[in-house]
């Protein structure tokens, strides 16, 4: 086989084949051998490729990123500037960054910060619960994005480009790393309603095969029959029971086997059909298992609250404890954190948000999994720290806003490899733009994969030609976050 | 000793090799084509890993890794190593020389490098000057045509045609055997099923077996190709190419945020497929594609509906600042264009000239000018008039709609303005209740005659924490400290004054802004429709943005009317705030509206509704592409940045696939023009031939489809593919002719069976000893189970799209093709993402699959529709053979009968349980576990 390239073990075709369980998919990447250097591929009891041996010694398993799609201000938030204060009312000194609407002079943050833990980093009154879990976080100030628009930015947070088109983090993650649960989808999309803006476009594949794509889910709680039965596509079967379908399989088995001695059929399509027909049976109890959070006690629940945003928090706990990669959590459909006309409508979010995201931290270390998560918290961009004043609310006549900002932002992350109690880089004295450690978007993204064990510049996949990575030509990975 | 003579080699000057003339010779003839070939492409000007090859010193000097060449030792030449594989170092990327050029090579450095004085450098490009070498030209890709000299084999009797003589002499050189033919069920069901996309009936395999004549297949082949079903199933590869899809991802759509659907993208799918079952010869299908609103008067109805290809996006236009998604546009074009047509990765030349192929930046941007000159165009298929008639009704309802949302929002805030009057008589009222005096709401309520629901409100409100509402502070704290009346009375007078105040002001403010925005002529936001054309700058992306407007100040005024006209942030409904206090919605606004004004609603609504359902099925349009009036050039986009601009660059074809100087269009946009080129290129043929070889086969000759560049795989069988190419070129580029020759080939009817020899050397069957088994895709197995059940509906035909409803009887082709949701079904059986060129499927095995089978109402109802068609039979024994006969064509075997009768009759319906009319309930699993099996999923 001199005409194939010598590092592909097998063929692509059998490779996909005998994947076998792909919701359970395996590290695609290990297995055609093209991307990632010294990929390693154990065969398990069946003769199915495991887990494999990534670049790094990972740091962390699995992700959770909680997403306040819309624009989550950060002087309001996590990035207190007493300037702003100072100078509230007064125009900005300099020159204006490039921002999307009109906008005024500098307006003061509504909210009151205060120190919290021993680290004594600073949080606004809007997560104050979140503030007791400061000295597990790490709250970057520096970062910063391209376009301050809300689809290109979301895009460019969730798959490294500003256009649709190119595979979601989560994808990537999956694909390199398969999954250590079979009998669930390996990379999961929490969101109360879609669309979302931009929408599926954030969790697609895109070139990668379709098996690396996010599983959507909607746990709206407005939903008042919520049945984790109807959570998966045909997870369930109301007209017969398990050992009746179980009967089915058995013939099933039995004809299929019969078919392959006929026809002296050597082929391993075949033989993953039949394994992956005894996974779907036995998914049909766990997945929907897993979404019933109903079945967690009832002090777990209250840790968490109610409402959407809790629920989703809840859910991806209890789907990265069975092995799950990643978990997305929207807050909301739309752009919900985008408070272009009232900064105090943050209030409302805050409300929405700040215990279930320290129910998160609480409830996964109780779980012992907080080590091995990362969580990873924070929007598209920012807001400006001036005011916005163009058209568009109520006839433009009220102005508490603030416009987007991708120049300077916060996002923040816990768990999973990264140091607790630090705030790592910083925005200029109002909060506008970076002034000290500049973390683009790809450099979060390379420095997550990095403590996933993945070396951003290796997780490639060849498509139209050339090699695509989730960090398309740039990203380093910032270690002065890594614990 | 060997550092030695190294160093003697390395010192003597060049044009003094030791061997001269021999060393020269062996360099021309065996060294220098397998370094042009390979290795030219990075390591030339693009001296990837800091490595140039086309000079000795070059090779000496070496890249980062360190020298390449050590004159005299193959072993220790990284050069060697590289090319043997047996390192890390591994070269050529993505692939591996001939042992015969790896020998060469170690040869000729053994040999001690020699390099002829005549071999020139390839100049370095330092200007911008783009030249492709001779031997990037020679790359075998971008040759003519050629007609392959067809072998002599030794097994002369299997090689029935000319493919057979090319695949047979490929398999006996490399020592390979085919395997034996396919028995005629098998053939026939792959015939069938890769033609129509569907399984052969019973009666037609039978008539198959039973055919005695010579021509028997032949005859079949035939009537596949004659089928209407053949467009359906070739059709829809070509759909796969063009990513044809009935949606676009539009985030400013401002009634369905984020979904936005060409309604009548199926007038292109339709025209796809009977251009197939037309057997339209691909120039013309091409042409019509990229041009056919520019093609000549006569046929140009034909061929207009072909640009749908170009128009139905995407378009990302909404997704960034304009000027950076319409570059994005053109990227698109050119991708789908040079990948699905030219197997050219032309995209890659965006930012920078191709790091492999002989592509310029400049190529790039001269196509790029095409599409900056070929804007979105609708095209009518009705009449004018009934394009106009059902357009002014579809105006006439979103007018309405419209009005009536303005209507109730006035009325809305007229009423919120008459409450607005009596707040000091809601706050006296509110301190009755929770005062001193301590009545009872409705009491307080009529004592005052204000709305008691409202009042409730109120007094919710006058509650709210005085951190967020300050202004509340003197209320409550006169209420904790039992004020009076008259206390009471004197705050809510001066809280009313405030309410009205601020109420005045923001409608003053509004009036003036008004004034700014019509000054500044703001339009609207986008209408319904909007076209991907509408959006140029800024302004229309977000209207009104960029004008400074006046505001209330301080911000606590504009607190209170915020919290009191517009929503209440302490409300527990979550994600979104409720209204505030006094912006009533829905019932509770409407239920204070007069008679009158319920009236006037209602009818209104009435005559929405009518109107909705008085509107006709829209009329179809083609979403296509014209030229724009003012053709201009496109600049360089430096560094691709389309912010950034270079020369400009006239509008042609690409250089490499020019034979001189390639000439500048002329005429419009250019895409006529380029249409013609595309066309005629060898390279387009080969692209062509090998992807239809590709669908009938599994796997290409190359096996890269969309990449016959140096990064894309070289053909397996070189002469099959030119044979392939020439002929379809010769028989008017037919496909069915194509179809008809790989079918009646030897190589097209083996079967599926191993052999370990052949096994051992060519695993994946590239050299086509053997058919390659294959899972159904998508569209197959959904069509099959339909047929099988006996449900499909083959007469409805075209129109729109159906949604994937378990009781839609159409075949999968019509269903919906969504960019922004692709349907659940679809992505679990590998459909491609429809917002790009794909060059294949995938054919993966997930549980999602098998759960598809196990619990689908589609496949449930299905299985009840076949198992009523066995049930009718006489007995268990001839029901289950009558299954079998209508599945897989065939009989049972004993095993086979025993575990069928065994499970229908192991757990009988309990008496009663039965519907009448229907077949027990083990009937309809046993159908259900037969369309589950490998033998229905799986043609081999």
């Amino acid at each position: 086989m001199r005409h194939l390239p010598p590092s592909r073990p097998v063929t692509r075709r059998e490779a996909l084949c005998r994947m076998g369980s792909g919701f359970g998919m395996l590290s695609f990447a290990s297995m055609v051998g093209q991307s990632i250097t010294r990929a390693a591929t154990t065969l398990d009891a069946n003769g199915v490729p495991g887990a494999r041996i990534p670049n790094f010694k990972p740091k962390a398993k699995h992700v959770i990123f909680l997403f306040m799609n819309g624009g989550l201000s950060q002087v309001d938030s996590f990035d207190p500037k007493p300037m702003l204060e100072k100078y509230h009312g007064q125009p900005l000194p300099g020159e204006i960054p490039q921002h999307e609407r009109k906008t005024g002079n500098l307006m003061k943050s509504p909210f009151t910060f205060k120190k919290y833990g021993k680290s004594g980093i600073e949080v606004s009154e809007i997560f104050p619960m979140l503030g007791e879990c400061v000295d597990d976080m790490c709250i970057i100030r520096s970062m910063y994005t391209d376009i301050p628009n809300h689809e290109p930015s979301l895009l460019m947070m969730n798959v490294g480009h500003i256009q649709p088109g190119r595979p979601s983090i989560g994808s990537w993650i999956t694909y390199g790393l398969g999954t250590e649960n079979r009998n669930l989808p390996s990379f999961v999309v929490l969101c109360p309603e879609v669309p979302t803006t931009v929408g599926p476009p954030l969790w697609n594949s895109a070139f990668l095969p379709p098996v690396y794509q996010g599983t959507y889910i909607s746990d709206s709680v407005k939903d008042k029959k919520f049945d984790p039965q109807k959570l998966i596509a045909n997870i369930h079967n109301d007209k017969f029971d398990l050992k009746q379908q179980k009967s089915e399989i058995d013939l099933l088995e039995k004809l299929d086997r019969l078919q392959i001695e006929q026809e002296r059929a050597d082929d391993p399509q075949l033989e993953a059909t039949l394994q992956s027909m005894e996974t779907a049976y036995r998914m049909q109890t766990e997945a929907p298992d897993v979404f019933d959070v109903r079945k967690e006690s009832e002090a777990t629940i209250k840790l968490y609250g109610e409402g959407s945003t809790a629920r989703g928090c809840l859910t991806a706990a209890r789907l990265v404890e069975r092995g799950v990669r990643m978990v997305q959590v929207y807050y909301a459909k739309g752009d919900p954190w985008d408070h272009h006309f009232d900064i105090e409508l943050h209030r409302k979010n805050g409300k929405d948000s700040d215990q279930p995201f320290a129910a998160l931290i609480k409830d996964l270390k109780s779980r012992g999994l907080f080590d091995e998560t990362l969580i990873v918290c924070g929007s598209e961009f920012g807001r400006t720290p001036v005011v916005e004043v163009g058209s568009g609310f109520m006839g433009g006549q009220v102005h508490n806003g603030r416009d987007h900002n991708p120049h300077g932002f916060t996002v923040w992350l816990a768990g999973g490899g990264v140091k607790g109690g630090m705030t790592y880089g910083a925005t200029d004295d109002f909060g506008w733009k970076v002034a000290d450690k500049g973390m683009h978007v790809h450099d979060l993204h390379a420095t997550i994969l990095y403590l996933l064990g993945i070396d951003h510049t290796k997780l490639t996949y060849r498509y139209s030609g050339r090699d695509f990575r989730l960090t398309d030509v740039a990203g380093n990975v910032i270690h002065d976050i890594v614990a | 000793m060997r550092s030695v003579i190294a160093l003697l080699i390395a010192s003597v000057p060049l044009h003094a090799a030791p061997t001269a003339s021999e060393g020269a010779d062996f360099f021309e003839n065996k060294v220098r084509p397998v370094l042009a070939n390979n290795c030219y492409a990075c390591h030339t000007n693009s001296e990837m890993g800091g490595l140039r090859v086309d000079s000795r010193e070059a090779l000496l000097k070496g890249g980062k890794t360190g020298p390449a060449v050590m004159p005299g030792d193959p072993e220790k030449s990284l050069l060697i190593q590289a090319v043997r594989q047996t390192g890390e170092l591994k070269m050529p990327k993505g692939g591996k020389l001939k042992p015969q050029d790896v020998a060469a090579l170690a040869e000729w450095v053994k040999m001690g490098a020699p390099w002829p004085e005549t071999a020139q450098t390839i100049p370095v490009s330092k200007s911008k000057q783009f030249t492709i070498t001779p031997e990037q030209r020679k790359f075998w890709s971008f040759q003519p045509l050629r007609e392959p000299e067809l072998p002599q084999v030794k097994e002369k009797s299997w090689a029935k045609t000319n493919i057979d003589r090319l695949v047979l002499s490929k398999l006996e050189s490399e020592g390979l055997k085919p395997v034996a033919p396919a028995a005629r069920r098998t053939l026939i069901r792959r015939a069938t099923l890769d033609l129509i996309g569907l399984p052969p009936t019973p009666d037609e395999i039978d008539a198959f077996v039973a055919d005695k004549s010579p021509h028997a297949f032949e005859k079949v082949v035939d009537r596949l190709l004659a089928s209407p079903q053949y467009g359906e199933r070739w059709g829809r590869h070509w759909l796969d190419v063009v990513r044809y899809a009935e949606d676009d991802v539009r985030g400013l759509d401002p009634k369905d945020r984020g979904y936005m659907p060409f309604s009548g993208a199926y007038v292109y799918r339709d025209w796809v497929i009977q251009a197939f079952n037309q057997d339209l010869p691909f120039d013309a299908f091409v042409k019509a594609q990229l041009a056919g609103d520019l093609l000549d008067q006569k046929v140009r109805p034909k061929t207009v509906a072909g640009t749908a290809m170009l128009g139905q996006g995407p378009w990302w236009w909404d997704q960034a600042e304009p000027v950076q998604g319409r570059a994005d546009e053109r990227n698109e074009r050119i991708d789908l264009v040079s990948r699905g047509f030219l197997g050219l990765t032309v995209a890659c030349a965006r930012c920078h000239n191709h790091k492999y192929d002989p592509i310029s930046q400049q190529d790039y941007y001269a196509l790029a000018g095409v599409f900056l000159n070929t804007t979105y165009t609708e095209y009518p298929t009705s009449s004018p008039a009934e394009t106009a008639a059902w357009q002014k009704q579809q105006k006439k309802i979103d007018d309405l709609d419209e009005e009536l949302d303005k209507f109730i929002q006035e009325e809305g805030k007229l009423y919120a303005e008459v409450v607005a009057h009596k707040t000091a008589k809601y706050l006296v009222a509110a301190w009755k209740v929770t005062g001193e005096p301590k009545m009872k709401l409705p009491e307080a309520a009529a004592e005052e005659k204000v709305d008691p629901e409202l009042l409730e409100k109120w007094i919710k409100f006058l509650g709210r924490p005085q951190k967020h509402y300050p202004y509340l502070l003197d209320w409550q704290d006169m209420v904790k400290s039992g004020g009076t009346l008259e206390q009471a009375q004197f705050l809510a007078n001066q809280f009313q004054d405030v309410v009205l105040s601020v109420l005045a002001e923001a409608k003053e403010l509004k009036k003036e802004n008004d004034i700014i925005k019509a000054k500044a002529d703001v339009k609207e936001k986008p209408h319904r429709d909007a076209y991907p054309n509408e959006f140029e700058t800024k302004d229309q992306f977000c209207p009104g943005c960029d004008l400074e407007l006046k505001t209330m100040q301080p911000l606590e005024r504009s607190s209170i009317y915020l919290d009191v006209f517009v929503y209440d942030l302490d409300s527990e409904t979550e994600q979104k705030p409720d209204p505030g206090l006094l912006n009533l919605k829905d019932w509770s606004l409407e239920r204070h509206f007069s008679t009158e004004v319920t009236e006037h609603i209602a009818a209104v609504r009435a005559e929405i509704e009518a109107l909705k359902k008085a509107l006709p099925q829209q009329f179809p349009f083609v979403h296509g592409v014209g030229d724009t009036k003012a053709i201009q050039n496109m600049h360089v986009n430096v560094r691709g940045n389309p912010n950034n601009l270079g020369d400009e660059v006239p509008r042609r074809f690409l250089a490499v696939l020019s034979s001189d100087e390639p000439k500048p269009f002329s005429n419009g946009s250019g895409r006529l023009e380029l249409a013609n080129a595309v066309v005629a290129s060898p390279i387009a043929a080969r692209v062509i031939a090998n992807r239809v070889w590709k669908w009938h086969f599994g796997t290409g000759i190359v096996d890269t489809p969309s990449n016959f560049g140096q990064m894309g795989e070289r053909p397996t069988n070189p002469d099959l593919l030119e044979y392939l190419a020439k002929t379809f070129v010769d028989n008017g580029m037919s496909f069915k002719k194509l179809h008809r020759e790989i079918l009646l080939s030897s190589v097209y009817q083996l079967s599926a069976e191993s052999s370990s020899v052949n096994q051992e050397k060519d695993p994946a069957n590239r050299w086509y000893w053997r058919a390659n088994r294959r899972r159904l895709d998508a569209e197959a197995i959904r069509d099959s189970v339909l047929y099988a059940s006996g449900a499909l509906d083959l007469k409805k035909v075209g129109g729109p799209a159906t949604d994937f409803a378990a009781d839609n009887d159409r075949r999968t082709v019509y269903c919906k093709v969504s960019r922004y949701r692709l349907n659940d079904f679809l992505q679990v059986f590998d459909f491609p993402n429809p917002s790009f060129t794909a060059e294949q499927r995938f054919s993966t095995n997930v549980p999602l699959q098998r759960l598809f089978f196990m619990n689908s109402t589609f496949v449930y109802r299905q299985a009840d529709r076949l198992a009523k068609r066995v049930y009718d039979e006489g007995s268990d024994e001839a029901r289950i053979r009558k299954a079998y006969r209508l599945l897989y064509g065939r009989v049972p075997t004993e095993a086979e009968m025993k575990a069928g009768l065994e499970f229908v009759r192991a757990n009988p319906e309990k008496p009663g349980n039965q519907i009448a009319g229907e077949p027990p309930t083990p009937w309809k699993q046993y159908a259900r576990v037969l369309l589950s099996s490998n033998e229905f999923e799986f043609v081999n």
